[in-house]
């Protein structure tokens, strides 16, 4: 009898609550309008396709700003930072417990000046004549002097300029005409220097003609004009005759041999030398390779006195 | 209820319109149905079934063959969260002081049977709320559980738990109802 109850209960509990639910039933006011669904729909794609556009258009904006923001304190770093334009490099280093680890390079300029002296000694990696540069107009002086400098420049580099204002010329001077050192320019623009491989370009093209000295002088005795807008055109014609000046213009715009050369030096300033900033020398006895960064900070009488030791010594061998 | 083997959903409606729209078409009445009996607001449900079609159209892992489930349940949430939120808003507005004294309007529309239903349906769990309102819908079990992503075998313990939830609430809010 008391089961037969519970059973009622249960049903009766179970029709109010069906009772309770179906009252819900909407009345005739819900008409569905497809049409109009469908067509709010589209609309809202639209606008979510044209915020997604925008949203594209911000973030490439904010990433062009945030490179730009990264390059220029690199671009100003030059004329900061005493002695070198740097070129972040990062190289892969093994810990003592096996990880590597990616390290980026140390500034140059807080190593002392007579350490540069103690410069590091590179092992010969090649023959001697892979180091010929490319073209041969980068070189000056005689070819069976005992010493080579090669200099590793960027016409764009403020103290690259600065070492050929104040070092190069005496160094021409006193050791390069005197048949005591052979003096060779090696190209290495900088990524963060727009113009440097134009210049380079430039200068190559000059080289082609017989006027390499001439010109790579005027583009770094004129760095401060040019490095602003690029009009390297301009300078380079204040010293070239205009038969000569038509001629590298026309090498410029078409000699594609003129960025093999730059190549080759880059590949040398990075696979042989390690480099990462400009100036840097490279001196050249024998087998054995000196690598000199920050050499517009040294002064002259330093460099005198090296090439002297040097020379003296490699005499007395 | 379920519609088995539905057309499939395309990603794009300008590009690849006839499986969404053949979907949409078939389904949007059945939805905006659904909704209207759980919030008893006509303009409502329409609003709240295009963003059912809005969230069916922009995740691709909905599976095509599942489409009618899938909306159906949505719609049913949706239209539940519709419910508590408006049950939330008038308690802040009530504990805030915002909202005048009720109107005759309002003293009349809360003892109607509808909005006692829906005042309760917003105060139980979700889930049973979703349960109860798919089986008078007279969704089969096997059509419950694959809707709500149960077990089949345990969709009937949950209907009961839920209607059990549903008259407790009822109880706590009006009192014993006369059955």
């Amino acid at each position: 009898m008391a089961n037969h109850d519970f059973e009622n209960n249960n049903l009766l509990n179970d029709r109010w609550l069906n009772g309770c639910l179906e009252s819900l039933t909407p009345g005739r006011s819900v008409v569905p309008d497809a049409g109009k669904a469908l067509t709010r729909l589209r609309e809202r794609n639209r606008a979510r396709r044209i915020a997604m556009r925008r949203w594209t258009w911000t973030s490439a904006g904010l990433a062009a700003a945030g490179i730009a923001v990264l390059l220029v304190p690199n671009a100003r770093a030059c004329a900061e930072q005493p002695g070198a334009c740097m070129q972040k490099v990062w190289k892969t280093v093994s810990t003592h417990n096996g990880v590597h680890e990616r390290v980026v390079s140390q500034s140059p300029a807080a190593l002392p000046i007579a350490s540069h002296l103690s410069a590091r000694l590179l092992p010969a990696q090649a023959s001697p004549s892979t180091f010929r540069p490319h073209a041969l107009y980068k070189e000056i002086g005689s070819p069976t002097a005992p010493i080579t400098l090669e200099a590793y420049t960027d016409y764009q580099c403020p103290w690259c300029a600065v070492f050929f204002r104040n070092i190069v010329p005496q160094i021409m001077e006193q050791y390069v005409r005197t048949g005591k050192v052979k003096f060779v320019h090696r190209d290495f623009p900088l990524p963060l220097h727009p113009y440097a491989r134009l210049a380079a370009r430039y200068a190559n093209a000059a080289g082609e003609i017989g006027h390499y000295e001439l010109v790579a002088n005027q583009i770094f005795a004129t760095q401060d004009i040019w490095s602003k807008t690029g009009g390297i055109d301009a300078e380079v014609t204040k010293v070239l005759a205009p038969g000569d000046m038509q001629r590298v213009r026309q090498l410029v715009k078409n000699d594609d041999s003129l960025d093999e050369t730059v190549i080759r030096d880059v590949a040398m300033g990075t696979n042989t030398d390690h480099l990462n900033s400009t100036p840097t020398v490279v001196i050249v006895s024998g087998d054995a390779r000196e690598a000199i960064s920050n050499a517009a900070t040294l002064p002259l009488s330093v460099w005198q006195s090296y090439l002297d030791t040097k020379l003296a010594g490699l005499a007395a061998h | 209820m379920i519609v088995q083997n539905e057309t499939s959903r395309g990603t794009d409606l300008d590009e690849s319109p006839p499986d969404f729209e053949t979907t949409f078409r078939l389904h949007y009445p059945r939805i905006v149905y659904a909704i209207a009996r759980v919030v008893g607001d006509a303009a409502c449900a329409e609003e709240l079934a295009v963003e059912v079609f809005w969230k069916f159209w922009r995740n691709p892992r909905i599976p095509r063959d599942k489409a009618g489930g899938w909306l159906y349940r949505t719609a049913i949430r949706l239209g539940i969260h519709e419910l508590r939120r408006r049950a939330r808003h008038a308690r802040y507005q009530r504990l805030l002081r915002l909202a005048g004294p009720q109107t005759p309007e309002e003293i009349r529309a809360g003892d109607e049977k509808q909005e006692q239903v829906r005042r309760v349906l917003s105060a139980i769990k979700p889930r049973d709320a979703e349960l109860l309102l798919l089986q008078s819908d007279e969704f089969r079990y096997e059509e419950i559980a694959s809707a709500l992503d149960l077990n089949f075998a345990s969709v009937g313990t949950l209907v009961s738990r839920a209607r059990l939830a549903f008259r407790k609430e009822y109880t706590k809010l009006y009192g014993e109802p006369r059955l």
